[in-house]
């Protein structure tokens, strides 16, 4: 046993030494809430390439799909563009009525002759002469705006006398009757032989019943010269006389002694007793009715009308085209209005008068273009004609709507008459375009904001507990400083107080070169970045240099880095 | 838990071992013992054995030459913070970390194990084992990495030999030793020969990893390879066909390989009738063998060997969806060391990790004491592992045994022990361990009420177990010492 003890005793005595040597030297707490599992990652100068944005246009900014007003030209400049057409016709019906008044239809009293033997061989002439007045009046004319007239222009409407001779004896199959009607000079007539001068000559062959054959003759005008101030109503003489006949000789022997009873009469008109004009000169005062049109701008991005928005444009400018087949110069004033749904608009309307072209045919539509704009183009248009208005200040903000009011009507001050064809059709029309390049200018200011979603969750880990540095290059080619700035929001939309500073970016060359800046951002750490839920970002479009913006004007952030310094702390506790 | 788990994955990150030998190193010089064959083909112990059926024999090594206290750190707040807390400095933290670091876990289960003597001084053994290695190299330049990041612009780092290893395979191990003693007195030889079936061979080794970061881009330069051998694990792929993930599939288990290994080894002990006698030298060589794969069930990978430039998201624009951003942003840098998938041709062999052993011992006190002084290299695929190991040990009664070891590792050292109990006749029991840390620290876990003592320094779990039924026979040891 003892021995047994002793050999044991070796082992006992290992043990103990390996027992003596190990032991705790320290205490490390992992229980709960005793283990900080908050890491900082990335290490002193955290720099996180980010890479770069895509060369961004204004399409980029814009949904130029959704927004019909803004469209590229051929040199692929963005502009803007609002039009708005308008038509009316020219109605001269009233005229046509008011104008057609009543002809002539007079009998004259039963005369008797004897035919004389002897008197003439083979013709006899008779002490025939009867005089008539014909009250002729335009005054219903005048009250539907005949201002003054030259001259009337008749359609179917013709002079003819009427004979009927009763005879005691057998009326000579060779008998012809002839006489003349002597009218006012103002009266115009086809020319044919039977007319001379003042005086038209009928000849007709009397007939077995005693019916005298005469041919009508054509009148064509009446020329009054019927001025402002005149009477437009005003009566004319007729006289019709030299009533004779003639007989060849060899039925002249028995006619000879013949007692005639001779019945006349005068008509002068269209077949229902009318004079129809036809068309007319003269002037007349045509009130068309007030057009009253609106351009909706109610696509247009609401920053592009927001109060702060100044809209310098450099070069904005109107067309007008007026269109017309009327033979009358007609004038429109025009007013447009800027309006605005949030109250009134500061900017003064534009007020317009432009002259309708005049077109001598119906069947041809002439056409005068105006070019309106604060200051006469270098290069103006082919066929257009400079007009000055404040387009620029007009449009220095873009209203809700153009409230455009229309008022034409006829130029009764121009120096040549009128000519209106009471049977025509007219028609009057216009189209207003406004174009808006984007040029612009010094006071240019428009702010866009843009929220953004989906915030990762790693940028409000980052800036719970440092600051993050944004560096790049900014290669722009926009004509326009920008300045860049934002803030964020929690999940309530409620701005938490962590900013991104201002950062100016410099506009592209004149030319539309690239222009190099230094971008570098500086978002300041706080303790409620963790509730970053979204970023109001925006920027401001500042300082135009008055060159356009263009499909091939972009902006592009290059070698973008993310810098942390001191590193990413994460908490893993979470 | 979430904690609990991160704690836990800490504990394995840093239980980095420093010899993947599964069995107890520190019975090497034990000369009653029925583990040392394992090292030394020649080895034999003083009688015949069988392991106990489902205790034969049980080795779980977890080791490392790091600590709970190299990433954890006591705070100023009284808590506990992890190495990449800012409070952490960066000297503090890398002053405990080593140029090469390594995970390691070895796990060891002997279903079947017998030795016997057929004659005098033939010895036989008979093991069928199932073993399963994880091992991972970890540069220190990687935590270099993790913890300063970038401190310039740019700022380098080279990261060489990232790596990891991962075998399960079972073995059957036919060994013979004899005495030549009627030849030469005191020799002994012996050797081994195992066949082997594998489940799985996995690796993947990042060879190289060159690092630039600048604030305009992240550069990274690898050459990396990797295979995996067997069914179980499925490689995932991303649109690139570069790896991504790794599956696991259930029906893809079985055995994938077949190979063959020899373990050979020669003791002699001097016995002259000198002052020396007693004096042993022994050298052997273990796992000197492969395992081949069929083709069919092998994926080999490899990094493309471009050079892989981050320099960010290109065409970040107003519909842009940042936390796609930053998901891009992740994916691109995992595809930094990613692997894709090359075409394999042939079957795939892979050489198992062989061992040199180099010991000398010396034994008085009538053989009931000796010490020893072990060299062991480890020719592992991701590393050489060099180890010196010094041992005593002590026989007070004949079947019973105590050893103590002290091991010098390349770089830092360790305490052994082992207890033996094997009696002529009846049960037999070892258990021991060739780690045991010294310094710990007191883990007071969330919901216990005692600390668990974590080693501080290294975290080492190291545990050999079994119990053998004696079957007798005899040595020359046994008929010239314990006879008397």
């Amino acid at each position: 046993m003892r021995l047994n003890e002793l050999k044991l005793l070796p082992a006992t005595v290992s043990f103990a030494a390996a027992a003596v040597c190990i032991g705790c030297t320290s205490e490390l707490k992992v229980g709960e809430g005793d283990l900080d599992m908050t890491i900082t990652v990335g290490g002193d100068s955290l720099m996180i390439p980010v890479g770069s944005t895509k060369a961004m246009g204004i399409g980029d900014f814009i949904d130029l799909d959704t927004v019909d007003f803004i469209e590229v030209d051929g040199q692929g400049n963005y502009f803007l563009k609002m039009t708005d057409t308008f038509e009316e016709e020219v109605s001269v019906s009233d005229f046509a009525e008011s104008m057609t008044v009543e002809g002539i239809d007079r009998s004259f009293d039963e005369r008797e002759f004897t035919v004389y033997p002897g008197a003439t061989g083979v013709s006899a002439e008779f002490d025939f002469a009867e005089e008539f007045t014909y009250l002729f009046s335009f005054q219903d004319a005048k009250e539907d705006g005949l201002l003054s007239i030259s001259r009337v222009n008749l359609k179917d409407t013709y002079l003819l006398p009427r004979v009927h001779l009763e005879a005691d004896k057998i009326i000579p199959e060779s008998m012809v009757l002839s006489l003349d009607v002597i009218v006012p000079e103002k009266y115009k007539f086809e020319d044919v032989p039977a007319v001379n001068g003042t005086t038209i000559t009928f000849e007709g062959k009397v007939s077995e019943s005693g019916d005298v054959d005469f041919q009508p003759v054509m009148m064509e005008a009446i020329e009054l010269n019927l001025g402002k101030e005149d009477p437009f109503e005003f009566q004319d003489e007729f006289t019709v006389n030299n009533l004779a006949i003639s007989v060849d000789q060899a039925e002249m022997t028995e006619f000879e002694g013949a007692v005639l009873n001779v019945s006349s009469g005068v008509t002068f008109g269209g077949d229902d007793g009318m004079l129809h004009p036809s068309s007319f000169y003269g002037k007349v005062d045509i009130k068309l009715d007030e057009i009253v049109e609106q351009i909706l701008l109610d696509e247009i991005p609401e920053y592009l009308k927001g109060e702060e928005v100044m809209l310098d444009f450099i070069s904005p400018y109107a067309t007008v085209s007026l269109m017309t087949n009327s033979g009358v110069p007609i004038i429109i004033e025009a007013d447009i209005v800027p309006v605005s749904e949030s109250g009134d608009s500061q900017t003064d309307p534009i007020g317009l008068s432009l002259s309708a072209p005049v077109s001598d045919d119906e069947n041809v539509t002439e056409t005068a273009n105006y070019w309106l704009a604060s200051e006469n183009p270098s290069e103006l248009p082919s066929g257009y004609q400079w007009v000055e208005a404040d387009v620029r200040n007009l449009l220095s903000r873009i209203p809700d709507r153009l409230d455009i009011s229309v008022r034409p009507f006829s130029d009764t001050c121009s120096v040549e008459e009128h000519y209106i064809d009471c049977d025509a059709v007219y028609d009057f029309s216009g189209e207003m375009m406004f174009v808006l390049p984007f040029e612009f200018g010094d006071d240019l200011y428009v702010p866009v904001r843009d929220t953004l979603a989906n915030m990762p969750k790693e940028l409000g880990t980052a800036l719970s507990t440092a600051d993050i540095m944004l560096n790049g290059t900014v290669i722009s080619s926009f004509p326009v400083s920008l300045r860049l700035s934002g803030y964020f929001m929690d999940g309530n939309y409620e701005p938490l107080d962590i900013e991104i500073p201002k950062q100016t970016i410099g506009a592209g060359g004149a030319a539309g070169e690239p222009v190099s800046s230094q971008l570098s951002i500086n978002v300041p750490q706080s303790p409620r970045a963790g509730e970053i839920a979204y970023l109001v970002f925006q920027f401001e479009l500042l300082e135009g240099t008055g060159a356009p913006i263009s499909e091939s004007s972009t902006i592009q952030i290059t070698d973008i880095s993310a810098g942390i310094p001191g590193g990413l702390t994460l908490d893993l506790n979470e | 838990m979430k904690k609990i788990v991160l704690l836990l994955g800490i504990i394995s990150i840093s239980a980095l071992t420093f010899n993947a030998l599964a069995q107890s190193r520190t019975s090497y010089f034990v000369r009653n013992s029925t583990q040392n064959h394992e090292f030394n083909a020649a080895f034999a112990p003083d009688q015949g054995y069988m392991g106990f059926p489902l205790l034969s024999g049980v080795d779980l090594n977890l080791g490392s030459s790091l600590g709970v206290s190299n990433f954890l750190f006591p705070l100023s707040n009284g808590k506990t913070g992890l190495f990449m807390n800012s409070e952490v400095s960066a000297d503090e933290f890398l002053s405990g970390i080593r140029n090469s670091n390594a995970l390691g876990v070895n796990f060891r289960y002997k279903i079947l194990d017998a030795g016997w003597y057929t004659w005098k001084d033939s010895f036989w053994t008979l093991s069928f084992d199932v073993r399963a290695d994880v091992d991972l190299s970890l540069p220190g330049e990687l935590f270099r990495f993790a913890k300063l990041g970038m401190s310039g612009d740019p700022t380098s780092y080279s990261i060489r030999n990232l790596g990891v290893t991962g075998q399960v395979y079972g073995q059957v191990a036919l060994g013979y030793s004899q005495g030549l003693d009627k030849w030469v007195k005191g020799l002994r030889i012996g050797g081994k020969v195992k066949f082997l079936a594998s489940m799985m061979d996995v690796e993947a080794n990042i060879s190289r990893l060159d690092l630039n970061m600048g604030s305009d881009s992240w550069r990274v330069n690898s050459v990396a390879t990797g295979s995996i051998l067997g069914g179980g694990l499925v490689p995932k792929f991303d649109e690139n066909g570069h790896v991504n993930g790794v599956g696991f599939d259930m029906s893809g288990l079985g055995v994938a390989g077949y190979g063959a290994a020899f373990d050979l080894g020669i003791s002699y002990t001097i016995s002259q009738g000198t002052p020396v006698d007693g004096l042993r030298f022994s050298l052997s060589v273990t796992d000197l063998g492969f395992i081949s794969y069929n083709k069919s069930k092998a994926r080999v990978l490899a990094s493309d060997g471009k050079e892989f430039v981050f320099d960010g998201v290109d065409g970040i624009g107003t519909d842009t969806d940042f936390n796609e951003v930053f998901s891009q942003l992740g994916d691109d840098l995992l595809t930094m060391a990613s692997f894709s998938e090359q075409p394999v041709t042939d079957d795939q062999i892979r050489m198992l990790t062989a061992t040199l052993y180099a010991g000398v011992d010396y034994s008085f006190l009538k053989d009931k004491m000796n010490v020893g002084l072990l060299y062991s290299a480890r020719f592992g695929r991701l590393r050489t592992e060099n180890e010196l190991t010094l041992a005593w040990n002590y026989a007070p009664t004949r079947g019973f045994d105590i050893a103590l070891s002290y091991s010098l590792l390349r770089t830092h050292s360790t305490i052994g022990w082992l207890i033996t109990a094997f009696p002529k006749r009846g049960l037999g029991i070892f258990f021991g361990s060739d780690f045991t840390p010294v310094n710990y620290s007191a883990l007071n876990l969330e919901g216990l009420p005692i600390s668990i003592p974590v080693p501080k320094k290294e975290l080492i779990l190291d545990v050999h177990f079994g119990v053998t039924i004696s079957l007798g026979g005899t040595n020359s040891r046994y008929a010239s010492a314990w006879e008397e």
